[in-house]
This record gives C-alpha cells, structure tokens and sequence, in this order.
C-alpha cells in the first residue's frame, strides 16, 4: 500500500471553487482528484510533443535517391568554402 | 574580455533556459526537450557552445542517426548489389544565440557535426550528412555543398517546413585531408 503524506498549498479561490464543486458532483474524494491531477501532469510534461520527435527513417522521392546515390558513388571535390571549413581549428568531437 | 566558448555535448548542468536565438521553438527545443531526447529516449544528442566560465549555452546542434531509403516502387528496381537504404547523420536541430549570430559560431557548430559523422563513419558507417534547413538558410549550406532533396516520408515536423540537404561523406574527408 502507497505511503501517504499531507500537503499543504495555496491555491486561487477560483480554482478551490471548481474542486469543490467537482467533488460533489463526482462523488470524489479532494485528496485522490488532487493526487490524480498531479500525476497527470507530471506525465504530460515527459510526453514528447510530434514536433519535438526527429524522424530517422526518411524516404527520398526517386530522382532525390538516384541524386543521393550519385553522390556517394561518385563524390565531388569539396567546396572551397567546405575545405575552410573543415581545415580550420582542431575542436574535436568528444 | 570575450568569454571562453566550448562545443561538448549537453551536460545537465548547463543553464540552457537563456538561450534566445531569434526562434521561440528552438530555444523551447534547448530549454524542455533536448535533454530528453539525449537521456531519456536516447534518440538524439545535443552539442553546445557553453561559456566555460558560466555554463551559459549560446548554440547548439543536435544530431541523430538515421537513414536515406528509396521509395518501395524504386526499390523494387534496383537490382543486386545495389544501395538499398543508405546511413546518415541528420543535422536535426541548429541554433546560435541572436548576441552571436554573424560571428562564426554556427560554422563552428557545423563542423562539429560534420566532424561526428566521419567519426560514425569509422565506427557504424556514414554515407553524408543530411540537415533540415530553414528556407531562408538554404543558401548557407549551399556554399558547403550540400544540395536540396525531396522527401516523401520522415520531414522534420516544423513550420516553416525545412528544406532538407544532403553533403556525401568524402566530400568532407577529401576537405579534411583524410
């Protein structure tokens, strides 16, 4: 059986209002719609939104992937801005 | 006296809530999601410029694995021996703080990825480097190489859509002398 603990927080009378109200309508206890809430919003905040998920399977359209294909098989010389890049520093991946 | 930037992978303790790189979303990406992805989902990593001396993140990059496949039409035709999915590195997420912006930062950032691929070429296999690339950026990574593809699945789910482009893996060797 779960441990139980008291808290005490201060809260906006507007909202006290509502939990009263949907106690009394629902049957509920305040201390279970309270803890109920809570856990679902921890939950809601670990949830990764779509937008944030980065897709790792990516289909090209057919002269896109015949493109791609090209350039692996027969890669050009880098640019001179990519050479500058590239040679500049020594910041090594960690 | 300028403070001391480093590029390293997110560390927990980086204060990552002031970064304001002109793009709500992305400093939204920095501050709530980018340490999940890293440690809690374990599907992507984030590399920063910190400011040594205060643990201020001012840019960031994230990346992830991923892979480049043919239609299921195209894949039908290629005969044996042929590519049939292709491993990249996806340049995912990119931001430099607006104080910085204009000043070589995101080149630095980017080369950082660029370096991380040739690494995973050497460990797992990399083909070339894919980045999502706002619209308005597309010239940037233009002058590197990178050349626009078109997708059928798997964009980035942002607005305004990004353009993604793709670098093969010697063109960056053969820039580093490898």
């Amino acid at each position: 059986m779960a441990d139980y603990v008291q808290i005490s927080a201060q809260i906006s009378e507007a909202t006290k209002r509502r939990l009263d109200q949907y106690a009394q309508e629902s049957g509920l206890k305040k201390s279970r719609i309270i803890e109920e809430a809570v856990q679902r919003h921890l939950e809601a905040v670990e949830e990764l939104p779509p937008e944030y998920i980065i897709p790792t399977h990516m289909v090209l359209t057919d002269e896109s992937w015949d493109m791609v294909v090209d350039l692996i098989e027969n890669p050009r010389e880098p640019t001179q801005a990519l050479r500058d890049l590239m040679q500049r520093g020594t910041t090594d991946p960690d | 006296m300028e403070p001391q930037i480093r590029i390293r992978s997110l560390e927990r303790s980086d204060f990552r809530d002031r970064l304001d790189c002109g793009e709500p979303a992305l400093d939204l990406f920095l501050r709530q999601y980018a340490g999940q992805d890293q440690w809690r989902h374990h599907i992507a990593v984030t590399y920063v410029a910190v400011e040594e001396s205060t643990r201020v993140v001012v840019g960031f990059v994230t990346v992830a694995g991923g892979t480049l496949n043919p239609t299921q039409a195209r894949a039908a035709q290629i005969a044996t021996g042929g590519y049939s999915q292709v491993p990249v590195l996806r340049v995912a997420r990119f931001a430099v703080d607006r104080r910085l912006q204009g000043l070589g930062l995101g080149d630095e950032l980017l080369r950082y990825a660029m370096q991380i691929a040739v690494a995973q070429a050497g460990l797992v296999g990399c083909t070339g480097v894919v980045v999502d690339a706002k619209p308005s950026a597309q010239a940037f990574y233009e002058r590197f190489g990178f050349c626009a593809f078109g997708l059928v699945r798997g964009p980035l789910p942002v607005r305004p859509r990004p353009v993604p482009m793709f670098l093969e893996l010697e063109s960056i060797k053969e820039a580093l002398g490898e």
